[in-house]
């Protein structure tokens, strides 16, 4: 088949694979494909953080926030975005809250639950996925069915802005500490050289920085990039590879072109020209490229998906 | 005569006992601040633990004495030795009681009850956003002629006193070791400061034998002098505040402390020896004591009428405007109670007046005339020769400049007391004494010259906070602190590096910060009058203080600025054609710019007060 | 008459123990003046730290707010701090030519 082989060499436990592309080039259907595929290797388990919640249409079923199996070694999950982002901005506004404690007696609580609506929210609720994910040594493939490219790359780059952040805001607290501590002992005070502050800073840098030695750790993470051999798709890819190389240093493990037509289907609508233009521009990429052919039909549940696997062609 | 240095000590005592009980306490604590015990003060109402917190009212004191005393308390009154001994004093007593410590109190309170915010915004809020500005240009133009000024005096001293020079090249890295000590050994701050002064005094003694001259005897010449201490205020100023600065600053306090003691010693030790100074020589000096210079003109012309122009010698010695900053600062942030103010805010001032009378002024109406001095002391004018001092040449201690002026006196009368009490050899104990007066000013100096750099940083770039709406790029580089840090430092330097031939002694220079004190001393009191002039609209504006009692802030004031005004203006018409161009050019335009923004600064001042007056 | 010289000595002691209490008092400033431009660093430190913590909350975008709140609740006590350097404004010239050491 060859797919498997594309991802290695790989380490367990888990190993990540990490779809992205545009969406509607079937990012979810690729998931399920790689998830199919993977759990004849070993237990898999693939999570969908997209917004759009394609994932129970395949099943038929809800699958939100509970984890549905779907056949031996694999099983598949929903992330409730809402509900974690709800979860997530209510912790802050309790510690909005705790911090401003006249505010419930005038009655104005309600102003800190803006911070639902604070930009990043979702990030960072991704991000906190991500990091679980990596501990979840129960499965040995986790697959990644991420939100649109853009919020999946601005997710990926943000422990890169933290570590930059927090590196900063550790030297001041560091100045700060020492400073306290001599002034206290120059005065013949107790100096206290263990701060709060300084150390969540700390294990903050040590969590981000572990999350992004993972996420560039090819052996941990595999990258699969999808598209369409259309415009728009292939340009998206192409911007994400390009900030897959270029901010976080990783390659993609593969390109998979979905939705490819046979020559006949293509001439006869007229696109043979542009797909053969597409194909060869991916070639630049030197990467592995798995054509997905066109089913015929939308997929729509899992026994399509089971079908794809026979359209499958890989050129190295 | 029956005047002795016992005498002199006494009235000092006396006048200022009587000044700080019946005009402190009774009249602008109870009548005018109307302080109350009761009422909290902003470190108790803003307590944050940092900033604003209590301080016992003698911590208080201490704290706030050794930020006021300086080397202006001690050039000043050296200057103004051309009028004699008594007229100075009078100044230093009568000014300093009636307007220096009434300033400092005022700035004190008046802050305290505004939150502990300074008398600039005070300013601010009484005569309007202008007031803020012309404070931050009279405070950038005060310290960049500090810098001119320090510079000079710094260098003059090394070379009069290379000895001082000596102390003060390992004076830093005591500081350092001492820091060490501290921060890296762990010894308590106790022991570290004991073994610190000891080495220091060691250092002091040492000194003598080292003296820091160039190879064949030369002293180091005046412009490298300048030219290594510019580049240490600059490099200072650019460095974090770090643990070698602190150190330094610490010992330098102890060094007050011991440097004011010794000043109290001779007058107890010898009561009863003659003054051989005059106690007035003329009301009107010549020129020179004004800075005027070139031809003879000025500099032999009887200009310098002892009022209004003695403002522009004893500055700090009786009034200075950065204790305004220094009191609506941290002081007023950690007042504990409204009635400790008088003795930090008042008490302070009336201490460095006495530090004026008597470490400076004092002796040198002892030791005025040598060959007068060495009789009552029972010394031979040999003796004197071998201690450096010519009588010949040298008959009297206006014959020489300032500074040599204070670390002659003061090593003299300090020798004298000693050689008395251990029988030890006056000239060595002299030379001792003298490179610890010498060493002493030049230690304060060295503070305030990083300081004072930094500060006017950050004057400057205030200053220019309007342009940033209407020119980002300008704003820019304007405030880039290079460019802030640069020109105060070359400014000064500019200004103290030129040797200057003395008109009156064609052989000789004149140090330059004779020229440059008058426009310094000057600014410095042109602060003080918009800060004493703030407090005189506070007391009648806000404390709606009315009638007889608030006259008695108002006439202070205004007779301050009265008379800083008309001496400048004296100083800029008979003084200031005589300068060479480059001071021409330099402190002649700084002082225009201060006398213009001073006009402009009284007219806010009327306004704000018709206004106030409707209320 | 008797009782002139206990007053007089009930005095003395006053003034004495007031001498004492004075000494001790200078002792004290010499020591905090020590540190004083190091107090003046840590408190500008502290108010920068805060700032950037506090900055997302008040439109100025420095580290992601989610960050910002995990701290905050550490620092809770020295947030008098930023209170208290907010009052004082631009109101900077007087604090620094206190505590930055140097003789006027």
């Amino acid at each position: 088949m060859g797919l498997t082989e594309l991802l290695s060499p790989y380490t367990c436990c888990p190993h990540l694979v990490v779809v992205i592309g545009k969406g509607g080039v079937g990012k979810t259907t690729v998931s399920l494909l790689m998830g199919h595929v993977l759990s004849s290797v070993g237990k898999t388990l693939v999570v969908s953080l997209d917004p759009a919640k394609h994932l129970a249409k395949y099943v038929g079923e809800e699958v939100l926030n509970r984890e549905k199996v779907l056949g031996e070694n694999l099983v598949i999950r929903q992330l409730d975005v809402e509900r974690e982002v709800s979860k997530q901005a209510s912790q802050y506004s309790d510690t909005l809250r705790y911090l401003m404690p006249s505010l419930s007696v005038l009655n104005l609580d309600d102003v800190v639950d803006v911070v639902k609506f604070m930009p990043g929210v979702e990030e960072e609720v991704f991000l906190r996925v991500l990091m679980d994910v990596y501990c979840n040594s129960n499965y040995e493939f986790i697959v990644i069915d991420t939100p649109p490219t853009g919020v999946t790359l601005r997710t990926l780059y943000l422990p890169v802005l933290y570590e930059a952040w927090i590196e900063k805001l550790i030297k001041i607290r560091e100045r700060i500490v020492s400073l306290r501590y001599v002034i206290a002992k120059t005065l013949g005070r107790e100096g206290e050289v263990r701060d709060k502050a300084l150390s969540i800073l700390l294990g903050m840098k040590e969590r981000y920085t572990e999350l992004m030695s993972r996420l560039r750790d090819s052996s941990r993470t595999s990258y699969i990039v999808v598209a369409t051999p259309e415009p728009l798709p292939v340009y998206e890819l192409e911007e994400s590879i390009g900030f897959l190389r270029r901010k976080l240093g990783v390659s993609p493990k593969a390109i998979v072109l979905n939705k490819v037509l046979s020559p006949e289907q293509a001439r006869s609508m007229g696109v043979e020209e542009q797909q053969e233009f597409f194909i060869s521009k991916l070639k630049s990429f030197k990467t592995p490229i798995v054509l997905l052919g066109y089913l015929g039909r939308p997929t729509e549940s899992f026994n399509d998906v089971k079908d794809l696997e026979g359209l499958v062609r890989v050129l190295k | 005569m029956f005047v002795y240095p016992i005498i002199i000590l006494l009235v000092v005592l006396a006048i200022y006992a009587i000044a700080y009980i019946l005009y402190g306490r009774k009249i602008l604590e109870q009548r005018v601040v109307r302080a109350d015990a009761s009422r909290p003060t902003p470190a108790i109402t803003k307590f944050d633990g940092v900033d604003y917190v209590p301080a016992n009212k003698y911590v208080l004191y201490g704290h706030h004495f050794a930020s006021i005393a300086g080397a202006g308390p001690i050039a000043g009154p050296a200057l103004a030795l051309n009028w004699g001994w008594g007229l100075p004093l009078v100044w230093v007593l009568f000014g300093n009681i009636f307007i220096g410590a009434v300033h400092d109190y005022l700035a004190i309170m008046s802050s305290v009850r505004h939150g502990g915010l300074s008398v600039m915004t005070i300013s601010e809020s009484t005569m309007g956003r202008k007031a803020r500005y012309i404070f931050l240009a009279y405070a950038w133009v005060a310290l960049v002629l500090i810098l001119a000024a320090f510079l000079s005096i710094c260098s003059s001293t090394f070379i009069s006193t290379p000895s001082a020079a000596t102390v003060a090249v390992f004076y830093m890295p005591l500081a350092l070791f001492f820091g060490l000590m501290v921060y890296r050994v762990g010894l308590s701050v106790k022991k570290a400061t004991i073994i610190a002064l000891i080495l220091e005094v060691i250092l002091i003694y040492a000194a003598y034998y080292l003296p820091l001259i160039l190879p064949g005897q030369d002293p180091v010449p005046y412009q490298t002098w300048i030219l290594i201490l510019s580049v240490y205020s600059f490099l200072a100023a650019s460095l974090p505040v770090w643990y070698l600065l602190q150190p330094r600053d610490y010992l330098n306090a102890y060094l007050l402390w011991a440097f004011v003691a010794l000043a109290v010693i001779p007058p107890l030790v010898i009561p009863i020896i003659g003054l051989t100074g005059p106690w007035i020589t003329s009301f009107v000096a010549k020129g020179v004591t004004i800075g005027a210079v070139s031809g003879t003109s000025a500099a032999n012309a009887d200009i310098a009428w002892f009022w209004p122009t003695v403002p522009l010698t004893i500055a700090c010695g009786a009034l200075s405007g950065f204790h305004s900053l220094v009191g609506s600062g941290t002081t007023s942030k950690q007042l504990a109670n409204e009635l400790d103010a008088l003795l930090v805010g008042y008490g302070g001032m009336l201490t460095e007046g006495a530090v004026s009378s008597l470490a400076v002024i004092l002796p040198a109406a002892i030791v005025w005339d040598f060959s007068a001095f060495a009789a009552n002391a029972g010394l031979t004018t040999d003796v004197l020769l071998k201690a450096g001092i010519n009588v010949t040449k040298t008959p009297v201690i206006t014959s020489l400049g300032a500074v040599p002026r204070f670390t002659t006196s003061y090593g003299l009368v300090q020798a004298l007391v000693w050689s008395r009490l251990t029988g030890g050899d006056f000239v060595a104990i002299y030379k001792g004494f003298s490179t610890f007066a010498a060493w002493a000013l030049t230690a304060f100096i060295l503070t305030t010259l990083d300081t004072a750099n930094r500060l006017a940083r950050f004057a400057w770039v205030e200053l220019f906070d309007w342009v940033r709406g209407r020119s980002p790029g300008v704003y820019r580089v304007i405030t880039n602190r290079w460019v802030a840090s640069l020109i105060p430092i070359a400014i000064g330097a500019i200004m103290a590096a030129p040797k200057i031939p003395d008109p009156l002694k064609p052989t000789e220079t004149i140090p330059a910060y004779q020229v440059i004190w008058p426009a310094f001393a000057g600014t410095n009191q042109l602060l003080a009058a918009i800060a004493l002039l703030t407090e005189a609209l506070w007391v009648y504006a806000l404390l709606k203080v009315r009638g007889g009692v608030s006259y008695l802030i108002m006439i202070p004031a205004a007779f301050l600025w009265l008379t800083v005004t008309a001496a400048l203006f004296i100083w800029m018409i008979y003084v200031v054609p005589s300068l060479p161009l480059l001071y021409i050019v330099t402190t002649g335009v700084l002082v225009a710019i201060s006398l213009i923004l001073d006009i402009a600064l009284i007219a806010l001042f009327a306004v704000s007060l018709r206004r106030a007056s409707k209320l | 008459m008797v009782l002139l010289p206990r007053v007089l000595a009930g005095r003395l002691k006053g003034f004495l123990r007031e001498l004492a209490l004075f000494l001790k008092g200078l002792n004290q400033a010499i020591l905090e003046k020590s540190v004083e431009a190091l107090e003046a660093e840590y408190v500008e430190l502290e108010y920068v730290f805060l700032t950037i913590l506090f900055g997302s909350f008040i439109g100025v975008k420095t580290i992601p707010l989610f960050a910002s709140l995990e701290i905050l609740e550490a620092v809770r006590d020295e947030v008098l701090i930023l209170e208290s350097r907010g009052y004082r404004g631009e109101d900077v010239l007087a604090d620094l030519v206190s505590s930055l050491g140097g003789e006027w």
